[in-house]
């Protein structure tokens, strides 16, 4: 079984802004292996975000090539896929983590994390499994509380929890301590180290250089370019 | 967890905007039901009443006998009248069972605003009234007699001897009618040749009511009455139905009409209401669809959405027409020249799945846009939304 999990090759993603063409990444080749724990840094602008959409198949390339491996020794190429089978794509191989968590305010915080099950041919696991993973999270004791009773630490960890709760490969997470303070930003990224501590690739876009440095590579961006790739092969 | 209860839930995120969209179906649809109701209960009492009339020819004066009696049920006089001496003449034409006289006034008070309608008949005119009971009394004991409908009695408080004054004269309750269930309830019943002397129409009559031996024979018999008197308006009773009935099947047009403006309006603003909440919750769906949704997920869930608001609209709409209906019914009937008696809002059943299925259709279509908009919001463009 390879150890790869993706390979990008020269991907490129140019916006249009009227007139104007803005290069979100340019150019990018880089491996990822399976079970990696991966930071990106770099400035705003630098295409961080550009990178984790690319990956996590919200946004497609205007140029190049991204191959998936899964563990069934196919060779999947991304980029070729069509829409339907990238929604698939996402909902078994990938767990997004948002800057601005992103949770129902109508729901609680195990609907929320019920959320991605309930969508077509959604992963079909135990009775009571939202409330286990959000055990896991630390959140045992909010189980029935709604966003709007939580606190910011509370709902990037039921944010956490809901990308989780498919069983993803992959968990890709953009700027997720953006609007955490310290302590929280530290359980958000302790969640993180057990999560590839058992097994899953983590990929995080941060500005926290402190806690980036717990990822044992760190990919540093800048003008969608890798300038510097700390722990990769 | 699933689709149907997160749709509710996503509904009720917004409750004041989603009851008022409710409502707003809810009014078309129990303005539906209503008129259909209607429509339905109204065809049913007119022939119900038409064949308890009890004849198969009536011959009224020239000119519109529909117009006519309109006239009088709101207070005016009959423009033409028949002479007395055409009933002979009538009788007289082979095949003629049975006739009797009829004569019709009202009488306005201005400062009740209420109409009396007061019918002179004659013996004769039982025969054609085989439904006919008596509560109390019976019929005519003397020429200042009067027999008095049911609701007559029940509306004015008169009993059995009491005296109730017509154009300046009194007469004595001779006679309370059983519920008839048409508009007999509401007449005065005078003797014919009291009426027309009180009247200033001696010698005249508004109607003459015919029974035939053979009712193969209906129209055979009116093209000879026809043929025998010119000034007479001879009507059968298949004529009277089938202009009645045209009547209510071009009033049927226009009440559909009314009902799918409504309907449209009320679909219109569904739409509208569902789309705007796809506007707001872009960011939502884009963290759906970043999550696993497929964009037919999105789709079935705002489809779901708008199937119940139109859904809960329409069971409250038929909820609220029936609860209303009684209400209704005195409303149209008011607004109308001439309605039967008997119930006129027929709430059956029927009505109501006609009813509840409109609104479904109405959610059905009226979903499609707002979803397939959804649907086709691509991840990354609904979540950079602001």
């Amino acid at each position: 079984m390879t150890k790869e999990l993706f390979n990008l090759e020269g991907i490129t993603r140019i916006y249009k802004r009227g007139n104007e063409q803005i290069k979100g990444v340019d150019g990018l080749t880089l491996k990822i292996d399976k079970g990696e724990y991966i930071s990106i840094l770099g400035p705003s602008g630098a295409g961080k975000t550009t990178f984790l959409n690319m990956l996590g198949c919200i946004d497609s390339p205007t140029s190049g090539k991204l191959i998936f491996y899964p563990d069934n020794g196919e060779i999947i190429e991304l980029t070729r896929m069509k829409e339907n089978k990238l929604d698939e794509f996402r909902r078994e191989n990938i767990g997004f983590v948002f800057a601005d968590f992103f949770l129902l305010h109508s729901l609680t915080a195990t609907e929320n994390v019920e959320l991605p099950l309930i969508f077509s041919s959604g992963k079909k696991v135990e009775d009571g499994y939202s409330k286990k993973v959000l055990e896991m999270v630390g959140l045992g004791h909010r189980l029935t509380h709604k966003p709007l009773h939580l606190s910011g630490g509370e709902m990037q960890r039921v944010a956490v929890a809901r990308s989780m709760v498919n069983q993803p490969k992959v968990l890709l997470a953009d700027e997720p301590t953006a609007n955490l303070d310290t302590g929280n930003s530290e359980v958000i990224f302790n969640l993180f180290g057990e999560l590839n501590a058992m097994g899953m690739t983590v990929v995080v876009a941060t500005h926290a250089e402190e806690l980036a440095k717990r990822a044992r590579r760190i990919i540093f961006l800048q003008d969608g370019k890798i300038v510097e790739d700390k722990g990769g092969k | 967890m699933n689709f149907f209860s997160l749709a509710i839930k996503n509904l009720l995120r917004r409750k004041i905007r989603t009851t008022l969209t409710i409502l707003s179906v809810a009014i078309a649809i129990s303005i539906l039901f209503s008129l259909v109701a209607f429509n339905r209960g109204y065809e049913k009492e007119m022939k119900k009443e038409l064949q308890y009339l009890g004849y198969h020819i009536l011959i009224v004066p020239k000119g519109c006998p529909y117009e006519a009696a309109s006239l009088v049920l709101h207070g005016g006089k009959f423009p033409r009248y028949l002479k007395d001496e055409y009933v002979e003449e009538i009788k007289k034409v082979e095949g003629v069972k049975e006739t009797a006289r009829l004569f019709m006034n009202s009488e306005t008070d201005s400062l009740l605003k209420e109409t009396k309608i007061y019918f002179g008949i004659d013996q004769d005119y039982l025969r054609f009234k085989t439904r006919w009971e008596f509560k109390e009394g019976g019929f005519f004991t003397d020429d200042h007699s009067v027999v008095i409908g049911l609701y007559v009695s029940e509306t004015k408080k008169l009993k059995l001897g009491d005296k109730t004054r017509a154009f300046g004269e009194d007469f004595t309750v001779s006679g309370i009618l059983e519920q008839t269930g048409d508009q007999d309830d509401g007449f005065y019943f005078l003797p014919i040749k009291t009426l027309t002397r009180v009247s200033g129409k001696e010698g005249l009559l508004v109607a003459v009511p015919i029974r035939v031996e053979d009712l193969s024979k209906i129209e055979e018999i009116a093209e000879k009455l026809r043929a025998a008197e010119t000034d007479m308006n001879v009507v059968s009773m298949k004529e009277v139905t089938g202009a009645i009935m045209g009547l209510v099947s071009s009033t049927r047009v226009l009440i559909y009409a009314v009902v799918l403006i409504a309907i449209l309006i009320s679909a219109v603003g569904v739409l509208n209401t569902i789309l705007m909440s796809v506007f707001e919750r872009t960011r939502e769906i884009g963290m759906m669809k970043a999550v696993g949704s497929s964009r037919m997920d999105i789709f079935r869930l705002i489809w779901y959405e708008t199937f119940i608001v139109c859904l809960t609209g329409g069971l409250v709409g038929s909820f609220l027409a029936v609860a209303g209906s009684s209400g209704i019914e005195k409303f149209i009937k008011k607004l109308m020249p001439y309605a039967p008696g008997g119930q006129l809002i027929s709430a059956d059943l029927l009505v109501i799945i006609v009813s509840v299925l409109f609104a479904v259709i109405m959610g059905i279509l009226a979903g499609i846009y707002p979803a397939y908009r959804a649907s086709n919001l691509m991840p990354i463009e609904a979540i950079r939304t602001e």
